[in-house]
């Protein structure tokens, strides 16, 4: 008697497998400040820039704990303190040290978009590997807030102006409704968000939540101290727990035998080129000492006035657009970033293989070095530029488009050629072998 | 399955429950804001008293301005129990019927917002008295004459001086009004920059030759 047909079940993984074994596999990849390069980077560059990252972070923090010797969060005192920094009333070190926070952190932040260009035009990101990439802009993120939270520190115009429009623009969080392309086209994602962002004020709260009140004082500048220092000691612990997690059972040059991934080097650079890192430094600190501007008043905004220059591309889309548009801009950059490494799932990782996607990311970078520039030329006009903006996007992003269509057609092409020759060459030798 | 472990284990979480959400609460109260719609106490309305922005002598012409401060208390989770914040302002005498005083909106106090007409030593006078915080993103800005408003804020569409914020380039006309949602027409069109409203406006009233203003937001 025959056994009843089993059907045959292929196992198709169904949604939550698939994410749990993307994690599973991204977890191992994970590959934060190019640990892993210890062969590339002795003969590519462009891998020093994840040790060089962590190096200058290690600076950074270091020379803030000196810094918090010498500094005094309070209104009346904080830039009186800073300024005696700068004036040398602290020593020639002390001075020194402060030059050096700042630009350690703006070697960071330089070091981190880098990295993550790098990854992204290099196509690092494929195959289980869009974690790291995800975790370095998050990384630059938090890099940026404590740039931010620290600049207010000084308590100069500067900083006063920037902080009051940083906490000032999530408020329009509680706007998003009102858009009008998201209030016509989207009307039932436009009642969603009403009565949830809006009618529970999370914009509002947000601020309220960053300037500790209704306006920018002693409290806020106790926050922010706090959240300055607080974010990178939460997220250096983090990173020593992923190293420790990392290297356990293994030691660098052997194979990994308890669970570790093995062979990584924490700061994977060359001696020289931490040397170089440090020089360098050191030199920018003492040529080009970091001017504390003047101390900060409610009564006068500057004109012109400028954030620290990360922001600068920001700042422009701020002049730009409406402002709930704006803030919704600013919020989805990132989440945009994330996608793209989704949405470009093929296995190819050179860029002028997939060129849609690398004009994608040129896309990226001359808007934000474009913006910049024009902010700081004080270029803006908000009835007369967006269109072109958006024409210059369409162009950029449409040219790519095409670029890729053309390339993928002129592939099949060849590949189908191939196929043909083949097919030829097998009707041809099949005769023979059939003797 | 319910045994005498998992029932001992549920009693015992209890309280264990009630004292994480005791500390978790008095951690996070910080949080809670003092407006609405979370929670707002009678006590906590301004506390501020009447100040005397200047008099109408001061205003001789149209567009002649004073600058001052007022400032505003009001109940904050500080260790004084209160926080006093300085909010500029700007009183400007714009030409009188630019504005239709019937349409301006009313506030609270029965005030017309911002705006307010009367007839002093045979002259009428027309005063708009709005904050110098800048509505788009909260810098604080200045009153400017058209060329300063061309050459520095990107818009040499105006005739008249402007209030013009150096932030993002937002510019006021306090001659013009403009409708705003749920107040009614408030004088300081945006004529420029990415500003969503008109600057907010004081509450005051003139009494004799005296501009007090009341209240503020």
């Amino acid at each position: 008697m025959a056994a009843p047909a089993v059907p045959s079940k292929k196992a198709v993984p169904n949604v939550g497998q698939k994410i749990a074994q993307w994690w599973t596999k991204s977890a191992r990849n994970l590959d934060l400040f190019d640990e892993n390069q210890t062969d590339k980077v002795l003969t590519d560059p462009w891998y020093m820039l994840g040790g060089m990252a962590l190096l200058f972070w290690y600076i950074t923090i270091a020379t803030g704990t000196v810094l918090m010797f010498f500094y005094v969060p309070d209104t009346y005192q904080a830039w009186r303190s800073v300024r005696g920094i700068f004036e040398g009333e602290q020593g020639f070190i002390v001075a020194l040290i402060r030059n050096m926070h700042k630009y350690g952190a703006d070697a960071l932040i330089i070091a981190l978009t880098m990295r993550i260009y790098r990854m992204y035009f290099r196509g690092e990101f494929k195959n289980y590997n869009q974690l790291s990439y995800m975790l370095t802009i998050i990384g630059l993120l938090l890099a940026m807030f404590s740039g931010l939270t620290g600049y207010l520190l000084i308590w100069n115009q500067r900083a006063l102006w920037a902080t009051k429009v940083f906490a000032t623009f999530p408020t329009f969080v509680d706007d998003f409704h009102n858009i009008p392309t998201i209030k016509v086209f989207l009307g039932p994602i436009a009642y969603a968000l009403e009565h949830t962002l809006s009618s529970l004020k999370i914009g509002a709260l947000t601020a309220n939540f960053m300037l500790a009140g209704q306006s920018i004082g002693d409290a806020t500048l106790t926050r922010f101290y706090s959240a300055h220092f607080m974010l990178s000691i939460l997220a250096i612990l983090a990173i020593e727990a992923y190293f420790a997690r990392k290297g356990r059972g293994g030691k660098i040059g052997e194979a990994a035998a308890g669970g570790g991934a093995g062979r990584f080097k924490r700061i994977n650079l060359p001696w020289f080129a931490v040397v170089f890192c440090f020089v360098v430094l050191v030199v920018a600190s003492i040529w080009v000492p970091v001017d504390t501007g003047s101390p900060a008043n409610y009564s006068v905004t500057p004109n012109p006035i400028l954030s620290d220059w990360y922001f600068l591309g920001l700042y422009q889309m701020m002049k730009w657009w409406q402002p709930a548009v704006a803030t919704l801009q600013t919020i989805l950059l990132p989440l945009v970033a994330f996608m793209v490494v989704f949405l470009d799932y093929s296995p190819e990782r050179n860029p002028w293989k997939r060129p849609f996607w690398t004009m994608v990311g040129i896309y990226g970078l001359v808007s934000w070095l474009a913006f910049s520039i024009l902010i700081i030329l004080n270029i803006a006009d908000i009835k007369r530029d967006p269109p072109y903006v958006y024409l210059v996007s369409m162009i950029m992003l449409g040219a790519g488009a095409i670029w890729h269509w053309t390339f993928m057609a002129g592939e099949r092409k060849k590949r189908l050629k191939l196929e043909a020759e083949k097919a030829a060459k097998a009707a041809l030798t099949a005769p023979q072998a059939a003797d | 399955m319910i045994d005498r472990r998992s029932i001992v284990k549920g009693i015992t979480i209890l309280p264990m429950l009630a004292v994480a959400g005791g500390i978790g609460t008095a951690l996070l109260s910080y949080l809670k804001p003092t407006w609405k719609p979370l929670a707002l106490p009678v006590t906590e309305k301004p506390l501020n008293e009447d100040k005397v922005v200047g008099t109408l002598e001061e205003f001789a012409k149209d567009y002649d301005f004073k600058e001052f401060v007022f400032t505003q208390i009001t109940v904050e989770y500080t260790a004084r129990g209160r926080a006093a914040t300085d909010v500029l302002g700007y009183a400007v005498r714009v030409p009188n019927n630019s504005l239709a005083a019937a349409e301006v909106g009313i506030g609270p106090s029965g005030l017309r917002r911002g705006y307010g007409e009367t007839d002093y030593n045979g002259q009428k006078y027309s005063i708009v008295v709005v904050s110098r915080i800048c509505a788009h993103l909260g810098c604080i800005f200045e009153y400017h004459q058209p060329a300063e408003v061309c050459s520095g804020f990107n818009y040499c569409g105006g005739k008249t001086p402007m209030f013009s914020c150096p932030c993002h380039l937002s510019v006021y006309d306090p001659a013009q009004q403009q409708d705003v949602a749920g107040v009614g027409k408030l004088p300081g069109r945006v004529v420029s920059g990415p500003a969503p409203r008109t600057p907010f406006p004081f509450d005051f009233e003139i009494k004799g030759n005296e501009i007090i203003v009341k209240s503020y937001g």
